[in-house]
């Protein structure tokens, strides 16, 4: 598949530390580029919380696996 | 991209299918040039590239702009022969090119093309419908297939900058407007959509929708007092994302009213009636912005001065300590025991203060009496040191104090003085203001009327953004304070707390991307200037006199060389090529190295600037397409400077009789 371009895009997010929000804004660059395209009406709410979730449930696991570590940690 | 030859069929002047035209270029020729006279098919053959590219998108901005329909755009031969025949016809226009993209550089067209019916009414006056329309962009691979890519647009616009119809492919009217004083809005727009600024400022408002959706849910799951405090916050942070529309809104409406104010001001100056004041009251503002900007100076050294002079306070204690070491000094109880400079002099002439001489070594008798008495000398004499020091300090500390005081004095009268002229020229502004307000001559009272009412509401508008600006900066705090709260209680309710982390990163991403907004909004606007004015300059010697600059509010600003604005002084060849520097940077900055297609580029050029602005055209991209019209615009000044660049040159002929338009390419 064709790689998205994002062109000097990718300078802002160069500056972002965080790689969660990192992730979190190149998708939504991503959805921002497709909808310029179109004729501009309903824009994809659903596709910038398909962005979110996906992150967030990476965090959830994340967060899940913690207590786990700790566990073996005890045991 | 770059274009590489277009087939157009049926298309306006251009009857049938016509053999292609061929577009390509290269480094040392970017230049695609076409002759022709007015009517000769030019636009039409600017237009057919334009439609080509965006379809219906272009079929309403020429509805808009020039009031004509696509189907207006029908070879009148081949409708006719249709008609008569009862035949179905092609119009169409396909527009090959190649990008150099990730996978190197490929060859693609892309085909717009409609159907249509010819219809006859009973006076035989032909009409014509759309049966069917088609809009194709293919990819030729290496190997030869022709493979549809689906996503037109999106395409295009990976590979072009944004809105590249408004600003890549352009007339002469659409480029000089960008330079007309009171435009901002639109140069603003320009860098917004070309460099991407847009997409930033949008990815921040739909995130911070997104994290009030998930703020909602998160209410909505939540119980007990968690679902408070989760609807409380949704409903802070409404009020802080309306807050920062407002705010938003604000700064637009009073960038508005700057360019109206600006467009009044221009009309203003050119009535022979309010020159005068005019000119005296840009001078007078003037003298106001360098008198505020030397209060700020002298108020920040006034501050350094006062720091020092503070010390007057504890003046007494010190002059007190001072006297004292001076007495002790008087007394020789300062310094008491022999210094180390005292015994090194003794040891360089290597003879004692009693007369008599030894060898400045060890193991004299003398020499080590002496490095002796200096061992057990040496810690004393260091603390008697610093009491000497701290005379000397003391004695400095009272004459700088008293020199600071003196400082103050002549800067707080300097300070007076200047307020009083910031008072007075203030007053003098107002006075020519009430004057240009009271002229007898009808024009001025209605244009100064209108400039008082902008003026007013620009004041209301200011007070009301320093009001929001204040509410901001309480709700955020107000915000913090729920979030820690309801990050405390969310975890306790596992839904709620689900909900709560997406909020919260949509959020997060949201504030970030926002802090990181301002900077590259203002790195792009200074790149886009500093381009500007290299461009600027390299088009036209006489800009040497004037000075360009983008502002921060995004007005292109021109100052004289008395640092007064000149933007509306600029002959309209000058203020063209100030826009086309505007472009290339725009271009520059993309990164997408779109090719230029300008339609009549000379013609509101004065004769005097198309050697300099025919020099440098060739240099604006890596591919350019000029529409010219023969001696008005391809004459004995230009051809030379434009014919060696150019790849193909071609002469346009109308056929009145047949209305057909035919090419020549010129060897």
């Amino acid at each position: 598949m064709r790689k998205n371009n994002i062109g000097r895009l990718e300078e802002v997010l160069n500056q972002i530390q965080d790689d969660k929000v990192r992730e979190i804004v190149r998708g939504v660059f991503k959805v921002e580029i497709s909808y310029r395209s179109t004729e501009r009406v309903n824009f994809p709410w659903q596709r910038i919380r398909d962005v979110i979730e996906g992150v967030a449930r990476t965090s959830q696991l994340e967060l899940e696996d913690k207590p786990h570590a700790n566990e073996t940690t005890k045991d | 991209m770059k274009l590489q030859r277009i087939e157009i069929e049926n298309f306006a002047s251009y009857y049938g299918k016509n053999a292609p035209i061929h577009l390509e270029t290269d480094s040392k020729k970017p230049l695609v040039i076409f002759i022709g006279g007015t009517g000769f098919g030019k636009t039409s053959l600017f237009d057919a590239i334009n439609w080509s590219l965006y379809g219906e998108e272009y079929e309403n901005d020429l509805l808009k702009v020039k009031e004509r329909s696509i189907v207006d755009y029908l070879n009148e031969t081949a409708l006719s022969e249709a008609a008569n025949d009862n035949d179905r016809l092609n119009m169409s226009v396909t527009l090959y090119f190649e990008h150099d993209g990730d996978n190197g550089v490929r060859e693609y067209y892309i085909k717009q093309s409609l159907l249509l019916q010819p219809k006859k009414d009973k006076k035989g006056n032909v009409s014509v419908e759309i049966v069917d329309r088609n809009h194709n962009l293919k990819e030729i691979t290496p190997q030869g297939d022709h493979e549809t890519i689906p996503y037109t647009r999106t395409f295009l616009d990976e590979i072009l900058p944004n809105n590249v119809k408004s600003y890549f492919l352009f007339d002469g009217d659409r480029i000089h407007n960008l330079a007309k004083p009171g435009n901002s809005q639109e140069v603003q727009d320009a860098i917004y959509r070309v460099v991407d600024l847009e997409i930033v400022r949008n990815a921040c408002e739909h995130l911070q929708e997104t994290a009030l959706w998930y703020g909602r849910r998160a209410a909505k799951s939540a119980k007990g007092e968690l679902s408070e405090v989760e609807n409380a916050y949704s409903e802070e942070l409404k009020f802080r994302n309306d807050l920062k529309t407002k705010i938003s809104d604000i700064k637009r409406e009073r960038q508005a009213i700057k360019d109206q104010i600006e467009l009044i001001d221009a009309k203003l100056k050119d009535l022979p009636e309010t020159k005068a004041l005019q000119e005296r009251k840009n001078q007078l503002n003037k003298e106001l912005t360098q008198n505020i900007e030397n209060q700020k100076v002298l108020k920040n050294q006034m501050r350094e001065e006062a720091s020092k002079a503070f010390l007057g306070l504890a003046n007494a204690p010190l002059i007190e300590l001072r006297d004292l070491l001076k007495e002790k000094r008087a007394k020789g109880e300062i310094p008491k025991h022999i210094r180390e400079t005292f015994f090194q002099d003794l040891f360089d002439q290597e003879e004692c203060i009693c007369g008599t001489e030894f060898n400045a070594k060890e193991g004299d008798p003398v020499y080590d009496t002496l490095m002796t008495r200096l061992e057990s000398e040496k810690n004393r004499s260091a603390e008697e040191d610093q009491l000497i020091d701290l005379y000397h300090i003391l004695n400095n500390a009272e004459v700088i104090i008293n020199h600071s005081k003196e400082e103050l004095t002549i800067k707080e009268d300097g300070i007076i003085e200047l307020e009083k002229e910031e008072k007075s020229l203030l007053y003098q502004i107002q006075e020519i203001d009430s004057e240009l307000g009271e002229l007898p001559v009808e024009d001025v009272k209605v244009l100064w009327d209108q400039r008082k009412e902008r003026k007013d509401r620009d004041d209301e508008l200011i007070a009301e953004l320093t009001t929001k600006q204040d509410e901001q900066k309480n709700t955020e705090k107000k915000l913090k304070e729920l979030d820690d709260e309801r990050k405390a209680l969310g975890k306790k309710q596992q839904e709620a707390g689900a909900q709560h982390l997406r909020s919260e990163l949509a959020k997060q991403s949201a504030d970030i991307l926002n802090t990181l907004y301002d900077d590259f909004a203002e790195k792009s606007r200074k790149t886009v200037e500093d381009l500007t004015i290299e461009e600027f300059k390299e088009f036209v010697i006489s800009s040497s006199g004037y000075q360009v600059a983008l502002s921060e509010d995004y007005s292109l600003e021109v100052l004289d060389s008395n640092g007064n604005r000149a933007l509306q002084r600029l002959s309209m060849g000058q203020s063209q090529c100030l826009s086309l520097a505007f472009i290339t940077a725009i271009s520059r900055v993309s990164r997408k190295n779109p090719p230029l297609v300008i339609d009549m580029p000379f013609s509101r050029l004065d004769h005097s600037v198309h050697a300099a602005v025919s020099q440098r055209l060739p240099k604006l991209a890596e591919q350019t397409i000029l529409f010219l019209i023969p001696e008005v615009e391809w004459n004995k000044t230009t051809q030379p400077n434009l014919s060696k660049y150019a790849k193909h040159v071609y002469e346009m002929h109308f056929d009145e009789t047949m209305r057909q338009t035919t090419l020549t390419e010129v060897k």
